[in-house]
Protein backbone atom coordinates (compact mmCIF):
# COMPACT_ATOMS: atom_id res chain seq x y z
CA UNK A 1 0.00 0.00 0.00
CA UNK A 2 1.93 3.17 -0.71
CA UNK A 3 -0.09 6.37 -0.37
CA UNK A 4 2.37 8.52 -0.27
CA UNK A 5 2.86 10.60 -3.64
CA UNK A 6 6.45 10.29 -4.07
CA UNK A 7 8.70 6.74 -4.33
CA UNK A 8 10.08 6.69 -0.92
CA UNK A 9 13.36 4.29 -0.20
CA UNK A 10 12.09 0.70 1.04
CA UNK A 11 13.23 1.66 4.57
CA UNK A 12 11.41 5.10 4.56
CA UNK A 13 8.15 2.77 3.18
CA UNK A 14 8.03 0.33 5.97
CA UNK A 15 8.51 2.93 8.43
CA UNK A 16 5.39 4.99 6.58
CA UNK A 17 3.10 1.88 6.10
CA UNK A 18 3.89 1.37 10.15
CA UNK A 19 2.49 4.27 11.14
CA UNK A 20 -0.16 4.41 8.90
CA UNK A 21 -1.23 1.09 10.74
CA UNK A 22 -0.85 2.88 14.29
CA UNK A 23 -3.05 5.86 13.10
CA UNK A 24 -5.85 3.58 12.12
CA UNK A 25 -5.68 2.03 15.34
CA UNK A 26 -6.00 5.09 17.31
CA UNK A 27 -8.16 6.12 15.83
CA UNK A 28 -10.39 3.28 15.80
CA UNK A 29 -12.63 2.42 18.49
CA UNK A 30 -10.70 -1.21 18.78
CA UNK A 31 -9.25 -2.07 22.40
CA UNK A 32 -5.33 -1.19 22.17
CA UNK A 33 -2.49 -2.81 24.10
CA UNK A 34 -0.01 -1.10 23.19
CA UNK A 35 0.61 1.28 25.89
CA UNK A 36 2.60 3.98 23.35
CA UNK A 37 -0.70 3.67 21.30
CA UNK A 38 -3.08 4.22 24.36
CA UNK A 39 -1.39 7.67 25.52
CA UNK A 40 -1.43 9.13 21.59
CA UNK A 41 -5.24 8.04 21.33
CA UNK A 42 -6.16 9.77 25.20
CA UNK A 43 -3.89 12.68 23.88
CA UNK A 44 -6.13 12.55 20.44
CA UNK A 45 -9.55 12.70 22.72
CA UNK A 46 -7.52 15.73 24.58
CA UNK A 47 -7.32 17.82 21.25
CA UNK A 48 -11.07 16.71 20.69
CA UNK A 49 -11.61 18.38 23.66
CA UNK A 50 -10.14 21.48 22.67
CA UNK A 51 -13.17 22.28 20.03
CA UNK A 52 -12.96 25.57 18.97
CA UNK A 53 -15.48 28.08 20.56
CA UNK A 54 -18.01 30.15 18.27
CA UNK A 55 -16.56 33.63 17.12
CA UNK A 56 -17.02 35.93 19.07
CA UNK A 57 -19.63 38.34 19.09
CA UNK A 58 -17.73 41.53 18.87
CA UNK A 59 -15.27 40.26 15.84
CA UNK A 60 -18.94 38.84 14.33
CA UNK A 61 -20.79 42.22 14.98
CA UNK A 62 -17.85 44.07 13.49
CA UNK A 63 -17.69 41.75 10.86
CA UNK A 64 -21.24 41.97 9.84
CA UNK A 65 -21.29 46.03 10.39
CA UNK A 66 -18.74 45.86 7.61
CA UNK A 67 -20.34 44.07 5.63
CA UNK A 68 -23.84 46.25 5.25
CA UNK A 69 -23.66 49.38 3.33
CA UNK A 70 -23.78 52.15 5.12
CA UNK A 71 -27.27 54.14 5.38
CA UNK A 72 -27.85 57.16 3.16
CA UNK A 73 -30.58 58.58 5.11
CA UNK A 74 -27.82 60.34 7.61
CA UNK A 75 -25.98 62.18 4.97
CA UNK A 76 -29.11 62.79 3.40
CA UNK A 77 -30.60 64.51 6.19
CA UNK A 78 -27.03 66.48 6.94
CA UNK A 79 -26.74 67.95 3.33
CA UNK A 80 -30.52 69.31 3.67
CA UNK A 81 -29.77 70.76 7.21
CA UNK A 82 -26.45 72.34 6.31
CA UNK A 83 -28.57 73.48 2.81
CA UNK A 84 -31.15 75.02 5.24
CA UNK A 85 -28.73 76.82 7.21
CA UNK A 86 -26.67 78.31 4.33
CA UNK A 87 -29.92 79.50 2.96
CA UNK A 88 -30.88 81.14 6.48
CA UNK A 89 -27.62 82.68 6.90
CA UNK A 90 -27.72 84.44 3.23
CA UNK A 91 -31.37 85.51 3.84
CA UNK A 92 -29.85 87.25 6.88
CA UNK A 93 -27.42 88.66 5.65
CA UNK A 94 -28.80 90.02 2.10
CA UNK A 95 -30.41 93.99 2.65
CA UNK A 96 -34.28 93.98 3.50
CA UNK A 97 -35.99 94.37 0.04
CA UNK A 98 -38.54 97.49 0.57
CA UNK A 99 -42.13 96.81 -0.14
CA UNK A 100 -43.57 97.91 -3.09
CA UNK A 101 -47.32 98.70 -2.36
CA UNK A 102 -49.15 98.21 -5.49
CA UNK A 103 -50.90 101.78 -5.03
CA UNK A 104 -48.74 104.53 -4.04
CA UNK A 105 -50.47 106.68 -1.22
CA UNK A 106 -50.15 110.43 -2.01
CA UNK A 107 -48.10 111.45 0.25
CA UNK A 108 -45.69 109.30 -1.62
CA UNK A 109 -46.29 110.53 -4.73
CA UNK A 110 -46.09 114.40 -3.48
CA UNK A 111 -42.84 113.00 -2.10
CA UNK A 112 -41.81 111.15 -5.46
CA UNK A 113 -42.68 114.24 -7.45
CA UNK A 114 -40.65 116.15 -5.22
CA UNK A 115 -37.55 114.66 -5.88
CA UNK A 116 -38.26 114.07 -9.56
CA UNK A 117 -39.27 118.22 -9.43
CA UNK A 118 -35.14 118.88 -7.67
CA UNK A 119 -34.12 116.43 -10.46
CA UNK A 120 -35.25 118.13 -12.98
CA UNK A 121 -34.89 121.62 -12.20
CA UNK A 122 -30.91 120.21 -11.61
CA UNK A 123 -30.94 119.05 -14.50
CA UNK A 124 -32.22 122.32 -16.83
CA UNK A 125 -29.56 124.29 -14.91
CA UNK A 126 -27.28 122.18 -15.59
CA UNK A 127 -27.94 121.78 -19.09
CA UNK A 128 -28.52 125.49 -19.35
CA UNK A 129 -25.11 126.02 -17.96
CA UNK A 130 -23.45 123.90 -20.42
CA UNK A 131 -25.01 125.10 -23.31
CA UNK A 132 -24.12 129.09 -22.13
CA UNK A 133 -20.38 127.32 -21.70
CA UNK A 134 -20.38 125.69 -24.65
CA UNK A 135 -22.39 127.03 -27.03
CA UNK A 136 -19.21 128.11 -30.13
CA UNK A 137 -18.08 124.78 -29.52
CA UNK A 138 -21.01 122.23 -29.40
CA UNK A 139 -24.13 121.52 -31.80
CA UNK A 140 -27.61 122.67 -30.19
CA UNK A 141 -28.87 119.87 -28.70
CA UNK A 142 -32.45 119.06 -30.43
CA UNK A 143 -34.31 119.28 -26.80
CA UNK A 144 -34.95 122.67 -25.71
CA UNK A 145 -34.03 122.70 -21.41
CA UNK A 146 -37.76 123.26 -21.04
CA UNK A 147 -39.44 120.26 -23.13
CA UNK A 148 -37.58 117.11 -21.07
CA UNK A 149 -40.02 114.19 -21.25
CA UNK A 150 -39.25 112.58 -18.63
CA UNK A 151 -41.75 114.97 -16.10
CA UNK A 152 -44.73 113.61 -18.36
CA UNK A 153 -43.83 110.03 -18.63
CA UNK A 154 -43.75 109.83 -15.06
CA UNK A 155 -46.65 111.30 -14.22
CA UNK A 156 -48.66 109.72 -17.27
CA UNK A 157 -47.62 106.35 -15.54
CA UNK A 158 -48.62 107.25 -11.93
CA UNK A 159 -51.83 105.23 -11.32
CA UNK A 160 -55.06 106.75 -10.25
CA UNK A 161 -56.35 110.86 -10.75
CA UNK A 162 -53.50 112.40 -11.93
CA UNK A 163 -51.94 114.34 -9.06
CA UNK A 164 -50.62 117.66 -9.22
CA UNK A 165 -46.71 117.56 -9.00
CA UNK A 166 -45.34 120.22 -6.48
CA UNK A 167 -43.36 122.98 -7.44
CA UNK A 168 -40.00 122.59 -6.08
CA UNK A 169 -39.87 125.83 -5.41
CA UNK A 170 -42.49 125.18 -2.33
CA UNK A 171 -40.46 123.46 -0.45
CA UNK A 172 -37.81 124.16 1.77
CA UNK A 173 -34.82 122.51 2.38
CA UNK B 1 -31.41 38.34 -0.87
CA UNK B 2 -29.65 35.25 -0.59
CA UNK B 3 -25.75 35.66 0.08
CA UNK B 4 -26.50 36.74 3.53
CA UNK B 5 -27.99 33.57 5.10
CA UNK B 6 -25.74 31.92 3.56
CA UNK B 7 -22.78 33.99 5.14
CA UNK B 8 -23.74 34.06 7.94
CA UNK B 9 -24.57 30.34 7.98
CA UNK B 10 -21.00 29.89 7.07
CA UNK B 11 -19.28 32.40 9.60
CA UNK B 12 -21.32 30.99 12.43
CA UNK B 13 -20.15 27.49 11.43
CA UNK B 14 -16.90 27.69 10.60
CA UNK B 15 -15.77 31.78 12.05
CA UNK B 16 -14.72 29.86 15.36
CA UNK B 17 -12.39 27.18 13.40
CA UNK B 18 -10.83 29.93 11.89
CA UNK B 19 -10.13 31.90 14.80
CA UNK B 20 -8.78 29.11 16.29
CA UNK B 21 -6.27 27.77 13.93
CA UNK B 22 -5.42 31.41 12.99
CA UNK B 23 -5.01 31.51 17.09
CA UNK B 24 -2.57 28.52 17.17
CA UNK B 25 -0.11 29.48 14.67
CA UNK B 26 0.09 33.38 15.36
CA UNK B 27 -0.08 33.08 19.34
CA UNK B 28 -1.72 36.43 19.17
CA UNK B 29 -5.21 36.84 19.53
CA UNK B 30 -5.66 40.69 17.98
CA UNK B 31 -3.55 39.60 14.83
CA UNK B 32 -5.76 36.17 14.85
CA UNK B 33 -9.14 38.07 14.34
CA UNK B 34 -7.59 40.22 12.35
CA UNK B 35 -6.64 37.94 9.99
CA UNK B 36 -9.94 35.76 10.65
CA UNK B 37 -11.85 39.34 9.47
CA UNK B 38 -10.35 39.71 6.31
CA UNK B 39 -10.85 36.50 5.42
CA UNK B 40 -14.46 36.35 6.10
CA UNK B 41 -14.96 39.79 4.12
CA UNK B 42 -12.83 38.23 1.15
CA UNK B 43 -15.30 35.28 1.63
CA UNK B 44 -18.16 37.73 1.21
CA UNK B 45 -16.26 38.54 -1.96
CA UNK B 46 -15.81 35.49 -3.37
CA UNK B 47 -19.27 34.07 -2.64
CA UNK B 48 -20.54 34.00 -5.63
CA UNK B 49 -17.42 31.78 -7.50
CA UNK B 50 -17.31 29.32 -4.28
CA UNK B 51 -19.15 26.37 -5.35
CA UNK B 52 -21.06 25.41 -2.25
CA UNK B 53 -19.91 23.07 -0.24
CA UNK B 54 -15.89 23.83 -0.94
CA UNK B 55 -16.62 27.16 1.29
CA UNK B 56 -14.59 25.67 4.22
CA UNK B 57 -11.70 24.56 2.56
CA UNK B 58 -11.16 27.83 0.68
CA UNK B 59 -11.51 29.73 4.21
CA UNK B 60 -9.14 27.22 5.56
CA UNK B 61 -6.20 27.56 3.01
CA UNK B 62 -6.83 31.35 2.87
CA UNK B 63 -6.24 31.50 6.74
CA UNK B 64 -3.52 29.35 7.04
CA UNK B 65 -1.65 31.06 3.76
CA UNK B 66 -2.28 34.49 5.75
CA UNK B 67 -1.06 33.37 8.82
CA UNK B 68 1.89 31.74 7.51
CA UNK B 69 2.67 34.99 5.49
CA UNK B 70 2.22 36.88 8.64
CA UNK B 71 5.29 34.61 10.45
CA UNK B 72 7.40 35.28 7.66
CA UNK B 73 7.36 38.85 8.22
CA UNK B 74 6.78 38.86 11.80
CA UNK B 75 10.12 36.32 11.36
CA UNK B 76 11.74 38.78 8.86
CA UNK B 77 10.83 41.72 11.27
CA UNK B 78 11.57 40.32 14.71
CA UNK B 79 14.78 37.75 14.02
CA UNK B 80 16.70 38.63 17.05
CA UNK B 81 13.58 39.02 19.23
CA UNK B 82 12.22 36.04 21.38
CA UNK B 83 8.54 35.55 20.74
CA UNK B 84 7.26 35.18 24.55
CA UNK B 85 4.31 33.20 24.24
CA UNK B 86 1.46 34.71 25.89
CA UNK B 87 -1.48 32.37 26.42
CA UNK B 88 -3.85 35.04 27.08
CA UNK B 89 -4.66 36.74 23.75
CA UNK B 90 -4.38 33.43 21.61
CA UNK B 91 -6.36 31.81 24.22
CA UNK B 92 -9.86 30.79 24.29
CA UNK B 93 -12.90 32.13 25.61
CA UNK B 94 -13.42 29.37 27.62
CA UNK B 95 -10.57 28.96 29.05
CA UNK B 96 -9.93 32.39 30.06
CA UNK B 97 -12.60 33.22 32.82
CA UNK B 98 -11.42 32.61 36.29
CA UNK B 99 -12.05 29.04 37.24
CA UNK B 100 -12.57 26.77 40.58
CA UNK B 101 -9.28 24.86 41.22
CA UNK B 102 -10.72 21.92 39.23
CA UNK B 103 -11.06 23.45 36.45
CA UNK B 104 -7.65 25.61 36.79
CA UNK B 105 -5.98 22.57 36.61
CA UNK B 106 -7.75 21.79 33.52
CA UNK B 107 -7.14 25.52 32.32
CA UNK B 108 -3.23 25.07 32.49
CA UNK B 109 -3.04 21.48 30.80
CA UNK B 110 -5.21 23.41 27.67
CA UNK B 111 -3.20 25.97 27.58
CA UNK B 112 0.11 23.89 27.67
CA UNK B 113 -0.91 22.05 25.06
CA UNK B 114 -1.61 25.10 22.94
CA UNK B 115 1.61 26.64 23.74
CA UNK B 116 3.28 23.28 22.04
CA UNK B 117 1.16 23.17 19.48
CA UNK B 118 2.17 26.74 18.56
CA UNK B 119 5.68 25.72 19.27
CA UNK B 120 5.29 22.99 16.41
CA UNK B 121 6.43 23.52 12.73
CA UNK B 122 4.37 22.98 10.04
CA UNK B 123 2.29 21.41 8.40
CA UNK B 124 2.35 19.27 11.90
CA UNK B 125 0.95 22.01 13.14
CA UNK B 126 -2.00 22.38 11.09
CA UNK B 127 -2.55 18.95 10.93
CA UNK B 128 -3.22 18.57 14.99
CA UNK B 129 -5.84 21.87 14.56
CA UNK B 130 -7.47 20.17 11.73
CA UNK B 131 -7.32 17.07 12.50
CA UNK B 132 -7.45 16.32 16.12
CA UNK B 133 -9.06 19.48 17.14
CA UNK B 134 -11.44 20.86 14.50
CA UNK B 135 -12.12 16.95 13.33
CA UNK B 136 -11.61 18.02 9.75
CA UNK B 137 -12.19 15.33 7.33
CA UNK B 138 -9.08 14.03 5.45
CA UNK B 139 -9.90 15.16 2.15
CA UNK B 140 -10.49 18.74 3.13
CA UNK B 141 -7.17 18.64 5.03
CA UNK B 142 -5.69 16.49 2.13
CA UNK B 143 -6.55 19.18 -0.31
CA UNK B 144 -5.62 22.59 1.94
CA UNK B 145 -1.92 21.14 2.62
CA UNK B 146 -1.60 19.84 -0.80
CA UNK B 147 -0.57 15.89 0.54
CA UNK B 148 -2.42 12.28 -0.31
CA UNK B 149 -5.15 11.43 2.22
CA UNK B 150 -2.53 8.93 3.87
CA UNK B 151 0.14 11.11 4.06
CA UNK B 152 -2.36 13.27 6.03
CA UNK B 153 -3.06 10.51 8.32
CA UNK B 154 0.95 9.18 8.71
CA UNK B 155 1.96 12.89 9.40
CA UNK B 156 -0.74 13.62 12.17
CA UNK B 157 0.46 10.46 13.94
CA UNK B 158 3.97 11.56 14.03
CA UNK B 159 2.88 14.99 14.61
CA UNK B 160 0.58 13.97 18.06
CA UNK B 161 3.59 11.68 18.90
CA UNK B 162 6.29 14.28 19.07
CA UNK B 163 3.81 16.51 20.68
CA UNK B 164 3.33 13.94 23.28
CA UNK B 165 6.58 13.34 23.85
CA UNK B 166 7.09 16.78 24.17
CA UNK B 167 4.58 17.21 26.57
CA UNK B 168 6.29 14.60 28.61
CA UNK B 169 9.97 15.98 28.65
CA UNK B 170 8.29 19.47 30.09
CA UNK B 171 6.36 18.07 32.75
CA UNK B 172 10.04 15.67 33.43
CA UNK B 173 11.87 19.20 33.05
CA UNK B 174 8.90 20.85 35.30
CA UNK B 175 9.08 17.97 37.82
CA UNK B 176 13.62 17.64 38.36
CA UNK B 177 12.92 21.66 38.73
CA UNK B 178 10.37 21.26 41.63
CA UNK B 179 12.70 18.73 42.91
CA UNK B 180 15.88 20.73 42.77
CA UNK B 181 14.04 23.52 44.07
Amino acid sequence: MNGSRNMLPESEQRRFDADLEAELRVCSDRSLDDPALLADRLLRRELAAMAPAPLPARLRHRLMRRLSPRPVWPLALAASALAALVLALTLRSSPPTPTLTPTPTPDEVQQLGYALAVIGEHTQDGIRRALRHGENALDRPLLEPANLPYLDLIRSALPGPAVPLPNPQEYTR
Amino acid sequence: MIMKPRFENLVDAHGGRLLQLARMMLRRGDEAEDVVQDILLKLWQQMPALEPGRELGWMLICTRNACLDLLRRRSRGRALLHLVVDGEPGSDAATDAVCPEAELIAAQRARRLREAIAAMPEPARSLLVLRDIQDIDVATVAELLDLSANQVKVYTFRARRALRQRLEEDSDNERKQEHVA
